[in-house]
């Protein structure tokens, strides 16, 4: 179905009557609210299989974001000035960028800037980041000056892991990944495979569990992220698979303060400024809570440092009605029922701006039906 | 079964056969009411059979903090507290060396301990007495190494209980009474009342508000 055929639905649902007065414009106005109003409808009452069909492809599952400060930002972040000092670029943001240097930003929508690499649609590095609401990059040729508040960081990352997610409209589930930092102390880590750890006091950790490790020296073997055996009260063995079976070799003597880490990933549940009161309300590592707030996603406990989320949400529709296009087959993002039901929409919206009851007594009739 | 999957059966009963991230009832709570409920039950069963059921206890092994010590006649440790079984019956079964094969005697009064510190016969015997979350152990002072075991009020306390792996220290009849007790007693009522979230100073769960 392309926008050309929605517009043969939509008209024929209508009062022939209106056709001079609902130009393509309009259509398309209404056809996007009805769109955004449809995708909320369908969020709501995503229940069963069936329902989660008709906006599968706007779904997105399992999706890694890196995290910064304990929070990430569910939208783009505007701009609202660019200026340079020779090759130094300087970012003021409207909101604070939740940035650290290292990180790679793209923009979008910039005016008046000529940059090389062109300012728009590339990855910069960030060098420094004087303030909450500015940061530094360096390009290789400036020029022009920047239209005040043009602008928008649609890409926030690290090493190709998303830090901002640009797209997201609906909130679905989300996991935390912290480090507990474990308490005892390494005795001695064996040059052996499977790699033997042993430590000066019991602990809870188990078969299975998932381990960071770092700072070992010599026995460089030992850093990284493994699975553990147990192989007694006070020693484990490493292995790099869940299912035990790819032991770790050791690589050298055992030196140095290691520190580690049990990873602990869990799914979070939403926490509400109204319930914070609540003893029983207050998030640990161990039972992870999220809250929404000042553009972010914000990922509590707080006073520990959140690695990493994988999340689920339903994103903004990717691609728009549009009723003079016959190119783009809507279908490939959106189920045929979807589309009819977002055009039934758009009817009931139409007929209640012109105020014609019975024709929103019909739509309304369709949308209860859909 | 662990304490999670508990906590998870109750709240899936709860709420019709689901759990989801909007649930009511957070873990926490579950896990609080699961701890009381448990120890009610323990208490209830003991005063019947006079027997402690091997599932209900835990190991512990408490460190020793140089910090913590401030008497040179008595080695201290943190214990988490037990579960009174009865008048004459606390919850710590084994309070010895870590082998697990020499148990000290464990006094219930300062007025017992006292007499034990006075008399020639019980003066060299190593004893101990728990006290406002302080395990003191008399009679070797160059302890740091002890093994408690006990039927723990709060079983997570114990820095060696995994929540997600262990099973949780109760026999399998008395938590499926747990749950009956507390899906019963405690959620029947919240799980059919909507939540107040607002912050009105009104209870929006009324019936006339509604």
């Amino acid at each position: 179905m392309f926008g050309t055929d929605v517009k043969i639905i939509f008209e024929t649902k209508i009062d022939k009557t209106y056709s001079s007065f609902l130009n393509t414009v309009k259509q398309n106005n209404y056809l996007s609210e009805a769109l955004t109003s449809s995708v909320l409808d369908a969020y709501r009452s995503l229940q069963k299989e069936e329902t989660f069909a008709d906006i599968s492809n706007l779904i997105r599952t399992n999706k890694v974001c890196l995290i910064n400060n304990n929070q990430i930002y569910i939208w783009f972040l505007d701009i609202t000035n660019i200026s340079f000092a020779g090759l130094t670029v300087t970012v003021t943001t409207r909101l604070p960028h939740n940035i650290i240097a290292g990180d790679l930003v793209k923009f979008s929508d910039v005016s008046g800037l000529t940059f090389t690499p062109a300012v728009n649609g590339n990855f910069f590095t960030v060098l420094t980041t004087p303030s909450l609401r500015s940061f530094t990059f360096t390009v290789t040729a400036a020029a022009g000056a920047h239209v005040a508040n043009t602008g928008k960081i649609v890409s926030h990352q690290l090493s190709g892991i998303d830090k901002l997610i640009p797209d997201f409209n609906y909130f679905l589930n989300v996991k935390q990944k912290y480090f507990q930092r474990q308490r005892f102390k390494v005795k001695s880590i064996t040059n052996s495979q499977p790699i033997k750890i042993t430590v000066d006091r019991r602990s809870d950790l188990r078969t299975g569990d998932y381990l960071n490790i770092s700072g070992v020296v010599g026995n460089t073997n030992a850093n990284g992220s493994f699975y553990i055996k147990k192989a007694g009260a006070y020693s484990f063995d490493l292995y790099y698979d869940k299912a035990l079976t790819q032991a770790a070799s050791g690589n050298g003597t055992f030196q140095g303060i290691p520190v580690i880490n049990r990873i602990v990933y869990k799914v979070a549940t939403p926490i509400f400024s109204s319930t914070k009161i609540d003893s029983f309300e207050q998030p640990s590592i161990n039972n992870p809570r999220f809250e929404r707030g000042d553009g972010f996603l914000k990922l509590h406990p707080l006073d520990t440092a959140c690695e990493e989320i994988t999340v689920d949400y339903v994103s903004i529709p990717p691609v728009e009605i549009d009723v003079t296009n016959s190119v783009i087959d809507l279908e490939d993002t959106y189920s045929a029922e979807f589309l009819y039901y977002v055009i039934d929409k758009a009817v009931n919206l139409f007929s209640q701006s012109v105020k014609d009851t019975e024709l929103y007594q019909t739509s309304s009739i369709e949308l209860k039906n859909a | 079964m662990t304490l999670p999957q508990i906590a998870d059966q109750i709240i899936k009963d709860s709420q019709g056969g689901v759990r989801t991230i909007e649930s009511k009832f957070s873990y926490e709570y579950i896990y609080s009411l699961i701890h009381t409920y448990r120890a009610n039950i323990i208490r209830a069963q003991f005063s019947k059979s006079k027997r402690i059921h091997p599932t209900w206890t835990q190991q512990h092994y408490p460190e020793y903090s140089k910090e913590f010590q401030d008497d040179a006649c008595v080695v201290k440790f943190q214990v988490p507290p037990s579960i009174t079984m009865s008048e004459q019956v606390n919850g710590y079964l084994y309070i010895g060396e870590v082998a697990g094969n020499c148990a000290y005697a464990q006094l219930n009064s300062r007025a017992e301990l006292s007499t034990y510190n006075k008399h020639r016969a019980t003066r060299s015997q190593v004893r101990a007495i728990y006290s406002d979350g302080v395990l003191e152990v008399y009679g070797n002072t160059e302890l740091d190494k002890i093994r408690v075991d006990g039927v723990f009020a709060n079983p997570t306390g114990i820095p060696t209980y995994n929540i997600d792996v262990d099973n949780y220290p109760l026999d399998s009849e008395s938590i499926t009474l747990v749950k009956d007790m507390i899906l019963k007693t405690e959620l029947a009522k919240e799980a059919q009342t909507p939540s107040d979230f607002k912050q009105d100073v009104l209870d929006s769960t009324a019936i006339q508000a509604r």
